[in-house]
Parts: C-alpha cells; sequence; structure tokens
C-alpha cells in the first residue's frame, strides 16, 4: 500500500524556542503518582536487597524464623513488664545490626507509625473519663459532676497513671512486635517467606495464588508505570481535573483488560505444562544443625524473659 | 526416511465466540522428527493454530489427532491421556511474561516435571543439567521479572525442556531478541531437532525459516492454508508471500554463503 502525502500540518516546522521564563511549573497527578511507583518499585528492591546481604538472620531458615517470629509475638504478648519488652526490643535491635539492617529506617519505621496509630486507639483510655484511675496530670476541673444523659463523669478531666501505664506498655508491645515482623520480612525474600508458611499447613494452592499475584504486580506496576510516563511526555500544560479523571478511568479500565488477557495466558501457560489444579512444588530444604541451635536458642530467650516477666512482677 | 505421522489436521476450522473466524479448512500432517514452520502475517491464526496442537483449545470443525488419538477436551480430561500428552508436547509462548509465572529461575525450570509427577530428586537432577546447558546457573534465584529479553527466552524454552517433550511448538520465538539471542535460539532449535525431537515453529521471520524448517506451511489472511512445501520452494514464490502479505514490493532476496534470505531495505 503506497504511503499517502503528509497533511499541511505535519510539514510545519515553526517551533516554539526553548526559554526559561522563570515561572515554575506545579507537579500534577501524573508525575505524583509516577514518583510513588517509583518508590514503591525502589522499596521492594532495597527489601529484596537487604534479604540478599550476608547477615546473621539472612543465614537462617525462613520457617525458623517465622517460628521464631511468632514464639516472640506470644512473649511480647505475655510480658507485662514494660522493662521485659525494653529488653526484648534491645535484643531486636541487636539482631537487627547485625543482620545488617540500617537502623535509622529500621527505628523510623516502627516508632513513627506505631504510637500514632496504636496511640489513637488508646488516647481515650488514658482519660479518667473513660477509665477511672489515680489522677496524674489534671486537665480540667469543672464545678461539678457531669451529667451527660445516662452517664455521669466526674468534676475533674485527667489523665490516670494506670492509664498511661497501660497505654505505654501497650504502644510498646505493637512496636516490639512490629519490629518483630520487619525483622523478619527484611532478612528473607519474599518467595522463600511465603514457601516457609507451608510450616502453618497454609493450602499449597494459597501459595501459589499469593506468589503469582506478587510476580505479576510488578508487570502491573511497569505497565502503569508506562502508561503514566507515555501521558506525561505528550502533556502541554497543566491538564485540568475532568482530564485526569477521564485518564485515570482509561488507564483502569486498560489495566484490567491486560489483566484480564494476561491471566488467560497463564492459565493455558499452566496447563501446557501439566498443572491440574493442585501445584507441586520443589521440597524445601531441611534444617540444619545451625537451625536447631539457634531455634533452642531463641525459645530460651523467651522463656528467661517471660521468667524475668514474673520475677518483675506487676 | 518413511516417517511416522505424529499430527493429522482434517478440515480444522476455529472460530471466536462471535463468529469471527480465525482458521478455516486446514488440511495437514506433520511427521515425528520433522522441523516445520507455520508461516503467516499478523492475525492468520497461526498462534490459534499452536494452541490447537497443544490441547488448549478444540477445533469448532474438523479433527485433529495426535500419534492415532483424536485431541479432544473430553480426551484431555481423562487424567492419563492428559498426563501423557502433556509429556510428549510442549509449547514456548510468544510472550515469555505469561510463560514465566514463578517466583524463581529454579522453580520455574522445575514446574513442568513436577506437575507431570517426576519424582523430586529427579527433577532437581534436572532442573541442575538445565541451569548447566543454558548458561543460567548465576540466575537460578533471580525473579524472572528482573531478566532480560533474551535470559527470559531462554527460561522459556528450558521450562518446556525440563519435561522432555517430543514436539515443541513455538510461537514467535525470536520476536524481539536481539541477534547473538536470535543465533543462539536457532542453534539451540537445530541441535534439539537433530536429538530426534519434532519443532513446529509459528513466525512471520523468513530469515530464520530456511534453518528451522525442513517443511513450510503458509496461512493466508483468509485464514486458510495457502500453501506448504519446502522453505526454499516457498520463499521464491514472491507472488505467493506478497499476497499473503509476509513481504511487500520493497523486499528482496539475498544469496551468500549457501544461504539464501529475503529482507526488507
Amino acid at each position: 500500500m503506497p504511503a499517502k502525502d503528509l497533511p499541511a500540518w505535519l510539514l510545519q516546522n515553526n517551533h516554539t524556542p526553548l526559554q526559561v521564563k522563570g515561572k515554575k511549573r506545579r507537579p500534577g497527578f501524573g508525575e505524583k503518582t509516577l514518583r510513588d511507583l517509583a518508590r514503591a518499585g525502589q522499596e521492594v528492591l532495597f527489601a529484596e536487597e537487604l534479604a540478599g546481604y550476608r547477615g546473621w538472620l539472612q543465614g537462617l531458615d525462613p520457617r525458623f524464623k517465622l517460628l521464631s517470629l511468632l514464639w516472640l509475638a506470644v512473649v511480647a504478648g505475655l510480658a507485662r513488664h514494660p522493662l521485659t519488652l525494653v529488653w526484648l526490643y534491645g535484643g531486636l535491635v541487636g539482631l537487627a545490626y547485625y543482620s545488617r539492617i540500617p537502623l535509622g529506617p529500621f527505628l523510623k519505621r516502627v516508632w513513627l507509625l506505631v504510637p500514632l496509630f496504636t496511640g489513637i486507639m488508646v488516647l481515650p483510655s488514658v482519660f479518667n473519663w473513660v477509665r477511672p484511675g489515680e489522677p496524674l496530670v489534671v486537665l480540667l476541673n469543672l464545678a461539678g459532676p457531669l451529667h451527660l444523659g445516662p452517664w455521669q463523669l466526674p468534676a475533674q478531666l485527667a489523665i490516670t497513671r494506670q492509664g498511661a501505664a497501660g497505654a505505654g506498655l501497650l504502644i510498646l508491645r505493637v512496636g516490639v512486635t512490629v519490629s518483630l515482623a520487619f525483622l523478619v520480612t527484611m532478612t528473607t525474600r519474599w518467595v522463600a517467606l511465603l514457601r516457609a508458611l507451608r510450616v502453618f499447613r497454609v493450602p499449597r494452592v494459597f501459595i501459589l495464588t499469593l506468589a503469582m499475584t506478587y510476580r505479576y504486580i510488578f508487570l502491573l506496576l511497569q505497565t502503569t508505570e508506562e502508561m503514566f510516563i507515555a501521558r506525561q511526555s505528550r502533556l502541554v500544560g497543566r491538564a485540568d481535573l475532568q482530564m485526569n479523571r477521564h485518564f485515570l478511568a482509561g488507564a483502569m479500565g486498560n489495566l484490567l483488560l491486560k489483566a484480564y488477557a494476561l491471566s488467560e495466558e497463564v492459565y493455558q501457560a499452566m496447563v501446557a505444562r501439566g498443572y491440574r489444579g493442585e501445584g507441586r512444588c520443589l521440597d524445601e530444604r531441611g534444617m540444619s544443625a545451625r537451625d536447631y541451635w539457634y531455634c533452642g536458642g531463641i525459645v530460651l530467650v523467651g522463656l528467661i524473659l517471660l521468667g524475668g516477666d514474673y520475677y518483675l512482677g506487676l | 526416511m518413511a516417517s511416522k505421522a505424529l499430527y493429522t489436521l482434517q478440515d480444522v476450522g476455529y472460530a471466536y465466540d462471535d463468529g469471527h473466524p480465525v482458521l478455516e479448512g486446514i488440511n495437514l500432517t506433520i511427521n515425528a522428527g520433522e522441523k516445520v514452520a507455520l508461516l503467516g502475517a499478523n492475525g492468520s491464526g497461526k498462534s490459534t493454530l499452536l494452541r490447537l496442537l497443544d490441547g488448549l483449545l478444540f477445533p469448532r470443525q474438523g479433527t485433529i489427532a495426535f500419534d492415532g488419538q483424536e485431541l479432544t477436551e473430553a480426551h484431555l480430561e481423562d487424567e492419563g491421556f492428559f498426563l501423557a500428552f502433556r509429556r510428549r508436547v510442549g509449547f514456548v509462548f510468544q510472550d515469555s511474561e505469561a510463560q514465566l509465572f514463578n517466583p524463581s529461575v529454579r522453580e520455574e525450570l522445575a514446574f513442568g516435571p513436577l506437575q507431570l509427577e517426576l519424582p523430586a530428586a529427579a527433577v532437581k537432577e534436572r532442573v541442575d543439567s538445565l541451569l548447566d546447558l543454558l548458561g543460567l546457573a548465576d540466575l537460578a534465584d533471580r525473579p524472572p521479572h528482573k531478566l532480560s529479553g533474551g535470559e527470559r527466552k531462554k527460561v522459556a524454552l528450558g521450562s518446556v525442556l525440563a519435561s522432555n517433550p517430543e514436539v515443541l511448538l513455538l510461537d514467535e520465538p525470536t520476536a524481539g531478541l536481539d541477534p547473538r539471542s536470535q543465533r543462539w535460539l536457532v542453534e539451540m532449535l537445530v541441535q534439539l531437532n537433530q536429538a530426534g525431537k519434532t519443532i513446529i515453529t509459528a513466525t512471520h521471520d523468513l530469515a530464520v525459516v530456511p534453518v528451522i524448517a525442513d517443511r513450510v506451511f503458509v496461512l493466508g489472511e483468509d485464514h486458510r492454508l495457502a500453501a506448504a512445501g519446502p522453505p526454499r520452494e516457498i520463499l521464491a514464490e514472491r507472488e505467493l508471500l506478497m499476497r499473503v502479505n509476509l513481504i511487500d514490493a520493497a523486499f528482496h532476496e539475498h544469496h551468500h554463503q549457501g544461504y539464501f534470505h529475503l529482507h526488507a531495505h
């Protein structure tokens, strides 16, 4: 088929010269989304990189790591004295150090988020209006008790000693548990972690589905990034809200169709290699003597902590 | 050499659910140990034909027989038939992203033989020897999305070879590969064919056809078989290749070092 003549507008070459005009362009939602996508990808890559380091925790069997996570989480849950939790947390920081996890992000991730979210939940319980107790800090003195329908509130609003201690203990407990989970996920490849779920008798098909989801999220993330970049490269000026909504709806639909077509092809590729609805996997490696020693060590540490906690009492 | 017929297709037709035809009236025979190329322009039905040959789709019309047994949905629902057929036929998809669904190269290579109930020890042995054969030992624990296009294709081929199939179906295997990876793949296919495997390749890359095929089937844009014959004869028929949209007037042929190929300038 012979090519048609180019239309007149395509033959014009009167392009605007490049000029710096000093007016800053504010990033639109496209750029922000791109940045977020890139950051999400980088974080995962960073986590995978950490998991690949030759550190103390990285060398252990993932199944053992999962079991010890669970055991230490139980210890943290049973601990009644803040000192026990502080000791446990100190141990975790030591483990993170010997596993070459950068301590800055490790501490920040836990202690910026946990007090915020757990704090909001436990905030009401520190006041004597919600949970009576010995006043620690008096915030408000009213003339007399307050009547709100069926409720009667004391004249004094105060933070109680019991409330503050309980909230502090809970925040510490949550912080320790979240740190435990961080330690395990940051020192184990996602794939190995998923496989380790077999220890808890999680069905194979469930693990296979999770592994495939993780695998294809990257592909779809890449497709999304490409769609955003393609749009960004053709965007002149700022897109208004309606344009953005149109683009977003289109991108979502496009992604859904792609994911659907891909899932069909993946399924065919699985059937072509003999898949019959029940995935079979390579056998996990056996635990080594070193793993058993560490396993014993962690159980012992947990028992010592619990013993110490009992000794310290309430 | 009188080879036995492996695939026999009689009046095979396939159409999408909306009635749009993909293949019509296909009659062909593929013998055991042959190298065959399915040539055709985009949308001529090559990929669908490969999926029919792999028992992933079933003809709406006509019959497909493999080693004397008809490939039907009912037959493939039979456990014994399914396992035997899947052990004998392997399919390398065009899109390696779809083919490589496992989290690591090692697991990818192990998937096929494990599904086909090979003992775990034998699977491990196969995987190790494949990693060595394909030069992928260093990438064994890498996730497939971190591999280059050429490496992905190697893993995709390896994942199918792991079951040691008698027939290899390949959909546009050289598409998107750099010259070195292309050459590696073509040489590997020739080597596999010399080892007795039947190689069936769907492609529109005319340059590789004389090397990867002893016989060529050409699909027209009307979804029917337009021609069949040895590659040299088919590639010499300019008028036929232009009619089925495999070349246009800008293509010309080259003969050098005993090779003959067509390409555009």
